[in-house]
């Protein structure tokens, strides 16, 4: 039977099964994101991916840790506030590179207990925990008016001849027990960040949460199903 | 709500909010927004 082609995102609800458990990587497990697995598609090229699902994992490959996603940032103590305060990261291990005039930040969902206080030992427990993002400064860009870098959306940041620019880059994605709760606060904080200017809306998020722990010791859990559950 | 969401970091670099469980589809989200027919989320970061 034909198979209707669908869009890529069209991701199959009764597929989102199959919890992927860092084994090396215990103290992230619980939080580890599940597999996604798209829609089949039948495509022109008649290409069926299944055979993946089941494949042995090559031998020499069973240590291989997904380990990062490098992306460059403006402003480091912008971005930290908004992976750590927003979004639940720790920082977990930086380095700083001065005869390349760079910093690298290295953030991950994961217990801060569990996070070494010396560098060498931060940099070996970052090197084993699945997921992190690496947040890239490069000197002196927070100075720099605007954008600066493209996000692989079909933005014009950097763009050479006025067009927008669709790169490679998509997106980096969490999950959550609850979107729609989720969403609720998400927009809210999103508005927040995106029409303020950096510090004043930081200090606005910062009330916000103070607000938002407020409520709920006045509230209990179930007494407002949108109550903003975000931020860990 | 489509079951997912995006949100945008300081840079404008997209993040994917997806759920632990099924993606349920809601014509009408939890704020009120219409997945068909309506203005749907506006982007303010421009």
């Amino acid at each position: 039977m034909m198979r209707r082609a669908v869009p890529l995102l069209a991701w199959s609800a009764v597929s989102c099964s199959g919890l992927h458990v860092a084994a090396r990587a215990p103290h992230v497990a619980a939080r580890a994101p599940f597999i996604r697995r798209a829609v089949f598609l039948s495509t022109s090229r008649g290409f069926n991916p299944d055979k993946y699902f089941t494949m042995e994992r090559p031998v020499e490959t069973r240590d291989y840790i997904m380990q990062q996603t490098m992306i460059r940032v403006k402003d480091p103590e912008v971005s930290l506030k908004f992976y750590c305060e927003v979004l639940g990261f720790n920082l977990v291990m930086y380095r700083d590179f001065p005869q390349y005039e760079f910093t690298v930040f290295f953030v991950a969902q994961v217990d801060p207990a569990l996070i070494p206080k010396n560098p060498e030992d931060q940099w070996r427990f970052c090197m084993q925990t699945p997921g992190c993002i690496e947040l890239t400064h490069n000197y002196g860009t927070e100075a720099v008016p605007g954008r600066v870098y493209n996000t692989g959306n079909s933005d014009m940041t950097g763009s050479q001849d006025g067009q927008k620019v669709k790169g490679g880059f998509g997106h980096l994605g969490i999950t959550v027990p609850d979107v729609c709760k989720w969403s609720a606060c998400a927009r809210f904080v999103w508005h927040l960040l995106r029409v303020s200017k950096a510090d004043t809306s930081l200090v606005r998020l910062a009330s916000f949460r103070q607000t938002r722990r407020a409520n709920a010791s006045r509230h209990s859990a179930a007494s407002s199903p949108n109550r903003p559950t975000l931020v860990a | 709500m489509k079951g997912l969401a995006f949100i945008k970091d300081p840079d404008g670099y997209l993040v994917e909010v997806l759920p632990q469980g099924p993606m349920i589809t809601k014509p009408v989200d939890c704020n009120g927004v219409t997945v068909d027919g309506g203005p749907g989320y506006k982007d303010n970061s421009k």
